[in-house]
């Protein structure tokens, strides 16, 4: 099935999302061999020029590389995807913040909402 | 790098209309590129002058630095907005004068590709219904090693699935020395397979960029763009 | 490219014309069968003292299949020229037309092949029609025997009595080759003029097309027909015609061979022109619907 974009952002960004999301979350295990730019384009439903975008950007994050003849592997430094997962958790936890202040609460509320969360969620599974 | 395609001051004049107006465009090589317009902007009216079919009133056309005639028309794979197959051929006879006539026709990809469809190579072309006889139409054209493919209208009037079969046909296809140009008005469908776009607004052409610096400077999509040049 | 353009025109045109072909002289074969039975009864009839009834009957059938071989003949040759024409219609003027005109091969070709294959497939129509009327003739007209002595007779002897003694006037062997090479010229020079009145036809009509080359071939016939007059003429009046003496088989034979030139250079002028036109049309005023 085709991945679902939003045309008003640059495609390639949100490709290269995408496939960081799912090497850290080891949808795609490291050392993982990519398909081909173009089967990944028609899996995408997108641009093969696009794709490439994409992957070559991903490369300059360390998170993928080429090599001469077995093409595009997730790369197998832990190192560098800990540092891209630090960056994207520093990331959407800024981003959250930010959004939950809007609403008026102060970065302590914030926090205490959240321990309660976690709590809730232990009885939820004691429960269910 | 060299253009495959450019046109200047390309003018033509069907006795009380201007179908195409002063129109100057340079098209790169390996990139798929849309040609957006509203019905009756002139669309097919330049891909059959590039394609031979038609001479312009005034200005030139050249592709690959050539002007239009034998040689140029090797070097592109047309698909008309209509069936142009003879009713009477079976597939098989399609695919064997496709192989005579074009040097660049991959008979072997034609047949994998009519093997997925499960078209029978006895069927004549009357026998197919229209949406399989488009889809042979685009196997033939798209089994063409080309240099430039010009496209028109190939999604418009089918349905959602077949859509998604011709855009990963398309997409499958890519060859990066190899130009794609799509005259299309379903801009929503196929913009996530462009590289670049022409804007067409009454044989003028209006607007010719890449869809990323749209998306990235406007933050918005063709579709949207379209519509607001296009506002009725 | 051009051979590969004959073999399919040539293949396009087979899938109609080999059948009517094969019709042909199959009703041929049948109308002989069917007026050698209807004699031969006809003739036992009258021997046993048949009435006059039974022999008028028998006459009427052997007359009618004779008429309705002359008919299909006709048809047959109507037939090829429309199935002909239909192609050469289909190939540039519709839908078909984007094919046509995408391929990588010059106007020039594409002209040549529709000609060629037309011409070819007439005078396969031709001899398909001889052939029938031959095997009627010698087969089908006397009750006797099978084959008919007199008609095989009268071929023979027209080439071992009357050929030779045409010999006396003019010259055979080269009269017959003018004639073939007059024939396949003015066969080409007819041809062309249709082709062009189609053409010509579907630019000036958007509808009713085929009324429109219908009208334009009348015209243009007329046209051709003032010219090839006026040419003659000319001709005739350049060579001093009146003053020609026909005695001797080399006087006949010069008289003949440059009449004969100078309708070859008519026809011969004639398909140039056309296929000039039809190019130049193609080339420059190419308008697909």
């Amino acid at each position: 099935m085709a991945w679902q974009f939003n045309s008003n952002r640059p495609i390639y960004q949100q490709i290269v999302d995408e496939i960081e999301l799912r090497i850290l979350n080891g949808t795609y295990e490291m050392g993982m061999r990519l398909p081909s730019v173009r089967d990944l384009a028609v899996l995408a439903a997108v641009n093969p020029n696009t794709m490439q975008r994409a992957l070559a950007e991903l490369e300059e994050m360390g998170l993928v590389s080429t090599q001469r003849n077995t093409g595009r592997t997730v790369t197998t430094d832990e190192t560098a995807v800990s540092r891209a997962r630090d960056i994207k958790a520093d990331l959407l936890a800024e981003t959250f913040m930010m959004q939950m202040q809007a609403l008026g609460l102060s970065r302590k509320e914030v926090l205490e909402r959240l321990a309660k969360g976690e709590h809730k969620e232990g009885d939820h599974a004691v429960n269910s | 790098m060299q253009s495959i395609l450019e046109t200047r001051a390309l003018s033509k004049r069907y006795s009380s209309t201007l179908a195409l107006n002063n129109v100057d465009l340079s098209l790169p090589k390996g990139k798929i590129i849309g040609l957006l317009g509203p019905n009756g902007s002139g669309k097919t009216t330049l891909l059959k002058i590039v394609a031979g079919l038609l001479t312009p009133t005034t200005g030139t056309v050249l592709v690959d630095n050539q002007p239009v005639g034998e040689g140029t028309k090797s070097l592109i794979s047309y698909l008309p907005e209509r069936t142009y197959l003879p009713d009477w051929m079976t597939v098989e006879d399609c695919l064997d004068y496709f192989a005579d006539f074009y040097k660049d026709f991959d008979m072997a990809r034609a047949r994998e590709m009519l093997s997925r469809l499960n078209v029978p190579a006895g069927k004549r072309m009357k026998q197919l219904s229209k949406g399989t006889r488009e889809k042979m139409q685009l196997v033939l054209v798209m089994s063409r090693r080309a240099k430039l493919y010009l496209l028109d209208e190939p999604i418009g009037g089918v349905d959602p699935a077949t859509r998604d079969y011709i855009l990963d046909t398309i997409i499958g296809n890519y060859d990066n020395e190899a130009t794609i140009l799509i005259s299309t008005h379903l801009i929503a469908d196929v913009e996530k397979v462009l590289d670049e776009f022409l804007f067409l607004k009454e044989g003028v052409i209006t607007m010719h960029d890449t869809t990323d610096n749209v998306r990235e400077t406007q933050g918005k999509s063709l579709d949207e763009l379209f519509r607001e040049v296009f506002r009725c | 490219m051009l051979k590969k353009l004959l073999k399919h025109d040539f293949r396009a045109l087979s899938r109609t014309l080999v059948p009517m072909q094969i019709g042909v002289l199959g009703g041929g074969l049948v109308a002989t069968l069917l007026t050698a039975i209807t004699i031969r009864l006809g003739e036992n009839t009258a021997n046993t003292g048949g009435s006059a009834l039974m022999r008028t009957l028998i006459m009427g059938v052997s007359a009618t299949a004779s008429v309705l071989i002359g008919i299909a003949i006709m048809a047959s040759a109507l037939v090829t020229l429309l199935l002909i024409c239909y192609h050469f219609y289909r190939s540039f003027l519709g839908d078909e037309g984007y094919l046509t005109f995408t391929l990588p091969v010059s106007t020039s070709k594409l002209i040549w092949s529709k000609l060629l294959t037309g011409m070819a497939w007439t005078v396969i129509n031709a001899l398909v029609v001889a052939v029938t009327l031959i095997i009627f003739s010698v087969f089908g007209t006397t009750s006797n025997s099978i084959v008919n002595m007199e008609v095989l007779q009268a071929y023979r002897t027209f080439f071992t009595e009357i050929l030779p003694q045409a010999s006396q006037y003019v010259n055979v062997p080269i009269m017959s080759v003018e004639i073939v090479v007059i024939g396949v010229l003015a066969l080409a020079s007819q041809l062309l003029e249709i082709y062009f009145a189609i053409v010509v036809g579907g630019q000036i009509a958007k509808k009713h097309r085929v009324l429109a080359a219908i009208g334009m071939y009348l015209l243009i016939n007329m046209g051709v027909g003032m010219i090839s007059t006026a040419f003659m003429s000319a001709v005739a009046f350049g060579e001093g015609v009146s003053s020609i003496a026909l005695e001797t088989v080399p006087e006949v034979t010069r008289f003949m061979t440059s009449t004969f030139g100078w309708y070859g250079v008519l026809f011969a002028g004639l398909a140039v022109g056309f296929f000039f036109l039809i190019r130049s049309i193609f080339k420059k005023n190419l308008n697909l619907q």
